[in-house]
């Protein structure tokens, strides 16, 4: 059990960390993926853990939120690659 | 640890890092796609199939749609690789303390889940009845963010 709660942890810090060194605008998109995927696990893991399907149908809506967040995010990067060539965030500012 | 824990463990973190690792989109989205199916195998051995199909989809969706945005952003860039290998093991090391030091026994978290008793419904269910508003108030933002992606491309397409 604790074994899956510190995976779900390596990869929190693999997203926050690949936050933190990349500044291509699609590689911190997949760490928020990453981040995503994260909780996620930390949803369905206690829910095992609890014997109850809360925390599936948490997941479920979290997730639904989060790729409509993704979809939205990408339109915007490719509108701003369109209209000013943005690739990075330091073109941003 | 079973090896079948043991090959999960891998199936994810591994291919975590190899997606914020690789220099070329296609490489870090395929790295991707490998964690959600393996994440998608985790959920299934935690009985939770209905959450394991959503990942899966939502997961290869997701991929899809970076696939086509890394390509038309990336379209005549060079991408030279300057990563260092000691450097790539020693972050990799450092990303996987977690599991060093939460493997051993420090907190015994099981007893987490006897503070309340255990409720057995259908997903359905649960999704249904219990949090019906909350699916229907999603269904809303879906639609809005659909008509926004829409907007969004369309004006787009009239200033180019």
């Amino acid at each position: 059990m604790m074994l899956y709660v510190a995976l779900s942890i390596v990869v929190l810090m693999i997203g926050i960390f690949s936050l933190m060194i990349n500044r291509s605008i699609v590689k911190i998109l997949i760490a928020i993926e990453l981040i995503s995927v994260a909780a996620s696990m930390n949803f369905i893991l206690f829910s095992w853990m609890r014997q109850d399907v809360f925390g599936q149908a948490l997941m479920i809506l979290a997730l639904s939120v989060d790729t409509v967040v993704t979809g939205i995010v990408m339109a915007l990067v490719i509108m701003l690659y369109r209209k000013f060539g943005f690739r990075h965030v330091e073109d941003l500012g | 640890m079973s090896l079948i824990e043991l090959l999960l463990i891998l199936g994810i973190s591994i291919p975590a890092f190899l997606a914020i690792y690789f220099e070329e989109i296609i490489y870090s989205v395929v790295s991707l796609v490998v964690m959600f199916v393996t994440v998608s195998i985790f959920y299934f051995s935690l009985d939770a199939p209905l959450a394991a199909i959503f990942q899966l989809t939502l997961g290869i969706g997701t991929a899809v749609t970076l696939i086509l945005v890394g390509d038309e952003i990336t379209a005549g860039e060079t991408k030279p690789n300057h990563r260092n290998k000691l450097t790539l093991a020693v972050t990799f090391i450092l990303l996987l303390t977690p599991l060093l030091i939460l493997e051993l026994p420090l907190i015994d978290i099981r007893q987490l889940g006897t503070i309340s008793e255990p409720l057995n419904f259908p997903l359905s269910e649960v999704l249904w009845n219990l949090r019906g508003i909350d699916i229907l108030a999603q269904g809303l933002v879906v639609l809005t963010a659909i008509i926004g992606l829409a907007i969004l491309l369309r004006k787009n397409e009239e200033v180019k």
